[in-house]
């Protein structure tokens, strides 16, 4: 066989895998938003967005923005642990001066569910800007003596927010690096 | 082999060749994505403000302009819902404006010809005595491609 026909033969092998690849690779899988019953909050494909970016501003909202009056150092160790170090100190101050004293005078259990996120933009792999729709749910208020106090065991929505987070990706991990209201 | 027989099979192999590269570029082609973020943003920002931008005085081309933009079942509830839409903003002269916010449109879903983004929107009411309310709504725009163009096929508060 001369050389042509040889070059020939591979280059019509290596077309004919290229085309098999093209034919048969499939797209990936595309998920829709969903909030299921426990309130947990599934983030929608989005091409655009950084992978997992939005399903981490829906995983770690609730956990930096719910609280109990009971425990409130550990929910915000937690809280703060979702957090890059610049906004973990920023929000501890916050924390302290606002959430905490509010807490412990309401006895309040507040919980916040994320009900949709959305890439506004995202500049590279490692960042990414993403608007969320939240609710906060107050779950219980003991407060005694208050009259405002209904005593019902019905969660209370508070307040529907719009939230406009930032994330990054710190060594591999998505963490919270701002959290202001729209 | 003789030379006759090996010039048939390089002409066979090239013509091979060819037809192959040329199924694999139309695969490729077809399966490049373009990004349609831009365009599903900016239909969702004008079906957005132009729900709520309603005048008493202009509200039949006001009315028009929404139904423009709908498809599917979204289109034949807003034409159901039009008329009474209608009598209220006139009886009572209302005037809705109603304004985005910076960053506030965000894409919560696209595949293929499917997209919802959400809309943050200001709207503010405005009643014949000149009073005005501005109320904060959370907007979710879902959209359909179209023949071409993003439509509206369905807007809804997240409430």
């Amino acid at each position: 066989m001369s050389r042509r026909v040889l070059a020939l033969l591979v280059a019509v092998v290596i077309a004919a895998a290229a085309v098999a690849w093209l034919a048969t690779r499939s797209e990936p899988d595309a998920v829709r938003p969903a909030v299921d019953d426990a309130a947990a909050h599934t983030a929608g494909s989005v091409p655009a967005a950084p992978d997992g970016a939005l399903q981490a501003v829906s995983d770690l909202l609730p956990t930096a923005l719910s609280y109990d009056h009971s425990t409130l150092d550990a929910d915000l160790a937690e809280a703060t642990a979702a957090m890059t170090e610049a906004f973990a100190k920023e929000y501890a101050d916050t924390f302290d001066a606002t959430v905490r004293p509010l807490a412990t005078s309401r006895k309040a259990i507040s919980e916040a569910h994320v009900r949709a996120t959305g890439l506004i933009r995202s500049a590279d792999a490692g960042q990414a800007l993403v608007l969320a729709y939240v609710d906060q749910v107050l779950v219980s208020s003991g407060s005694s003596g208050s009259s405002e106090s209904s005593g019902g065991e019905e969660p209370v929505r508070v307040s529907q927010t719009r939230v406009l987070v930032s994330v990054k990706s710190v060594d591999g991990t998505w963490l919270l690096d701002s959290i202001d209201p729209l | 082999m003789d030379e006759k027989r090996e010039r048939l099979l390089s002409l066979t192999l090239a013509v091979l060749l060819v037809a192959l590269l040329a199924t694999a570029g139309v695969l490729w082609w077809r399966q490049r994505e373009d990004d349609p973020t831009a365009a599903v943003t900016s239909s969702a920002r004008t079906a957005a403000t132009t729900f709520f931008d309603l005048d008493h005085a202009t509200i039949e081309d006001d009315l028009d302009a929404m139904a423009a933009l709908t498809t599917g079942t979204f289109a034949t509830s807003y034409g159901e819902e039009r008329e009474e839409l209608a009598e209220q903003v006139t009886t009572k002269k209302l005037v809705i404006t109603s304004e985005i916010p910076e960053q506030g449109t965000a894409v919560e879903y696209l595949h293929d010809d499917d997209a919802q983004v959400l809309v943050a929107v200001d709207a503010t009411t405005t009643a014949e005595s000149g009073s005005a309310e501005t109320a904060h709504y959370r907007i979710r725009v879902v959209l359909s491609h179209v023949e071409g163009t993003w439509l509206v096929s369905g807007l809804e508060q997240v409430g």
